[in-house]
């Protein structure tokens, strides 16, 4: 995990403020595309004018309810929860110095699935209402055996591999549990598996707002740490910081802010990962406080998009959005790995 | 070959290592008949000694005999022999790689072939079909995923966690694509998604008749590139150096564990693990020379299959878990050895640099 070598961050000819305010203006723009779409797709379509006359007021009372109340919310909690997990997952990689590093490897997402799956298959008896809070706490259990089993890591991608492994133990017991079940809980959870927007409210998008709101801020001020803990421990030690603290600190945040979406909208892959790497791309720096909020438009607007084309591409079926993320952002992640050759932001091998 | 020399990297093979791998052999075979018989015997039924043999000599009580020849032997023949096939897939894969790392279900291979089986299987069946084709189309899926593997590792010559990463990351984004297949067989649902993690219920004389054709074809086969695997693990310059066609050797040992893993996936699922353990533990037994080491992952692999499928099994007579206790199924048998498997690989992460 930490780096062997530590090497002072070459100076960019470019100053990446300014491409910052493009970006982010670029990124609004298709936040307002991914919204109109959203509202817009699907059957009924309404044309543009009726749209319009929706929010004065006016209109079919059909249609303002399909828009208003199903395609409004789902549109709203696809922007958030990509926002969140983009910044879930800049976090991580900033934290573990690892560009590698995604909530989806770490056992996060196989922990909630599990706290879910036990109270949908045992019918453990949590209120409905409380629901979340087991899932966000079967999370943050399986992100906290990670981080404690990555202490014996070397190198990016022996942590990812006890990543894999906890996860590959979380999905024993998660298949016990199914095996366990009766054949119409196992088709009920799958669903929830795959990770999907699809069904979801405005109870949903209420019950992430209040994280969303929270953690984000708490991500901000926590960039700076980041950019520290991005020279290596042996650096940020030497800047005055305490290292090992503050990690924890930021993975808390990054494993709270996955684990709310999670327990609202099932495991959704590589969001976290490849909204950073975009991030970094398009305003060629490595300091998280410009990739931060760069990182939350693009994961917004990825998982909004992905979302809208799974609804409408093969309608009327649907893919689950989190089955798409997977096919096309492992792909990605793959070209990536074969492409670099290591994973520490700076040194490394 | 230096055959009685000490040679490092491959593991030494000398008349003291051979005399080990028959004893090893030798309490390896008496453990698969007493796990075999043990198999026989327990389950919803107990049965004693004398009863099992009655009943496999065509005597005894009707039930009985129902009971052990349909219903438990085929299942304990099965699990013997998947789990030798993946033990053997497993050792050639880390041999060839280079890589102990390197397990079928772990980098991809089974999933390919569970996605291949799926592509082909009929819209809106709810079972697993069984037939002669399934060996077949599952190895076009295994031979997919590796070649994948292949190129994304060819490129960088990446070695060590690294490739055993991108194996890790190709797995699941097949699995993905498997999700997605999945979807539109709601009503098998339950059914795959516990092949599609291996399990032995429900496995009878037909799947026996689909495996054991290619097992007795494929296990020789390996045996016999055994000693050319033995050169490959010198490094690339030496095995050319010693005249091995290096390039048709590797492709010959890929595509044969591709084929060991398809035909164990067709009749149990992607059971998760035991090609990792089975080869490790072989190693540790009688030493990393493939001549030994191949037959050795076979007939551990072997025994742990069973075990682990006896273990699911008595494991859900034995605690009454809630919501079970009508149950007549038992746990998959790829749950026990992924939750006994994954700790071992962590395990086996934390000594990779001795290994490697």
């Amino acid at each position: 995990m930490p780096s062997e070598t530590v090497a002072i961050p070459k100076p960019k000819e470019r100053r990446p403020q300014r491409r910052l305010l493009p970006a982010a203006l670029l990124g609004l723009f298709a936040i307002a595309a991914v919204i109109a779409v959203g509202l817009k797709g699907g059957s009924p379509s309404p044309s543009w004018g009726e749209l319009a006359g929706l929010i004065s007021g006016e209109g079919d009372a059909l249609v303002r309810t399909i828009v208003a109340e199903i395609r409004l919310p789902r549109v709203v909690l696809g922007l958030m929860v990509g926002a969140m997990l983009a910044v879930s997952g800049t976090l991580m990689q900033g934290a573990m110095n690892n560009r590698l590093a995604g909530p989806e490897l770490l056992g996060l997402s196989a922990g909630a699935s599990l706290a879910a799956a036990a109270i949908l298959v045992l019918r453990l008896p949590v209120p409905y209402h409380l629901q979340p809070l087991c899932v966000l706490a079967g999370g943050l259990a399986g992100g906290a055996v990670v981080i404690m089993a990555a202490r014996i890591a070397r190198g990016a991608a022996g942590m990812l591999l006890i990543g894999m492994s906890v996860t590959a133990m979380l999905n024993g017991l998660l298949i016990v549990l199914i095996a366990m079940g009766t054949s119409n809980d196992v088709n009920l959870f799958y669903a929830y598996l795959l990770g999907s927007l699809a069904n979801r409210g405005w109870e949903q998008v209420l019950r992430v707002l209040p994280w969303f709101a929270a953690m984000l801020p708490v991500a901000f001020v926590l960039a700076k740490r980041v950019n520290l803990l991005q020279l290596g421990d042996d650096s940020a030690s030497g800047l005055g910081i305490n290292a090992g603290l503050s990690r924890i600190v930021i993975l808390l945040a990054s494993a709270m802010l996955l684990a709310s979406t999670v327990a609202e909208c099932g495991p959704i892959g590589y969001v976290s990962l490849l909204a950073p790497h975009l991030a970094r791309a398009v305003i060629l720096s490595q300091d998280a406080r410009l990739v931060l909020p760069v990182s939350a438009l693009i994961g917004a607007v990825l998982l909004a998009l992905a979302d809208q084309l799974g609804r409408l591409l093969f309608a009327p079926l649907e893919l689950p959005v989190g089955v798409w993320t997977t096919l096309v952002g492992g792909t990605v992640f793959l070209l990536i790995l074969s492409r670099k050759n290591g994973g520490a932001f700076h040194g490394g091998k | 070959m230096a055959e009685n020399k000490a040679i490092p990297g491959i593991g030494e093979r000398s008349a003291r290592h051979s005399r080990r791998f028959w004893i090893v052999t030798g309490v390896l075979l008496a453990m698969l008949t007493a796990l075999v018989l043990l198999h026989l015997a327990f389950g919803r039924t107990p049965l004693s000694l004398e009863e099992i043999m009655a009943a496999l000599s065509g005597n005894g009580q009707d039930g009985h005999r129902h009971i052990v020849w349909n219903l438990r032997l085929p299942r304990a023949l099965v699990a013997m022999t998947a789990g030798g096939l993946l033990g053997l897939a497993g050792a050639i894969l880390q041999v060839v790689m280079r890589n102990p790392l390197m397990e079928p279900g772990l980098i991809g291979v089974s999933a390919g072939a569970v996605l291949a089986v799926i592509l082909t299987m009929p819209f809106s069946s709810a079972a697993i079909p069984i037939n002669g084709r399934m060996p077949i189309v599952a190895l076009g899926g295994a031979l997919l995923s590796i070649g994948m593997l292949y190129m994304f590792n060819g490129r960088t010559g990446g070695s060590g966690p690294r490739l055993a990463l991108i194996g890790v990351v190709a797995a699941s984004v097949l699995q993905a694509a498997n999700s997605l297949l999945m979807l539109r067989q709601q009503e098998g649902l339950a059914s795959i998604l516990l092949w599609s993690f291996g399990s032995l219920n429900g496995r009878v004389w037909a799947h026996w008749n689909m495996i054991w054709p290619w097992a007795l074809a494929l296990v020789p086969c390996a045996l016999l590139m055994a000693r050319r695997a033995a050169v490959l693990q010198l490094g690339d310059e030496t095995a050319v150096g010693l005249g091995l066609p290096l390039f048709r050797t590797r492709l010959l040992l890929l595509l044969l564990a591709a084929a060991l893993t398809a035909v164990s996936v067709s009749a149990v699922g992607a059971i998760g693990f035991a090609g990792l353990i089975g080869p490790h533990i072989a190693a540790k037994l009688v030493g990393r020379h493939p001549v030994y080491l191949f037959p050795a992952s076979v007939l551990l692999a072997g025994t742990l299959l069973i075990a682990a499928d006896w273990i699911a099994g008595s494991a859900t007579l034995s605690f009454s878990l809630p919501g079970m206790e009508h149950r007549v199924t038992s746990l998959p048998a790829g749950a026990v050895t992924t939750l006994l498997g994954a700790p071992f690989f962590l395990y086996l992460l934390r000594l990779t640099k001795k290994l490697i």
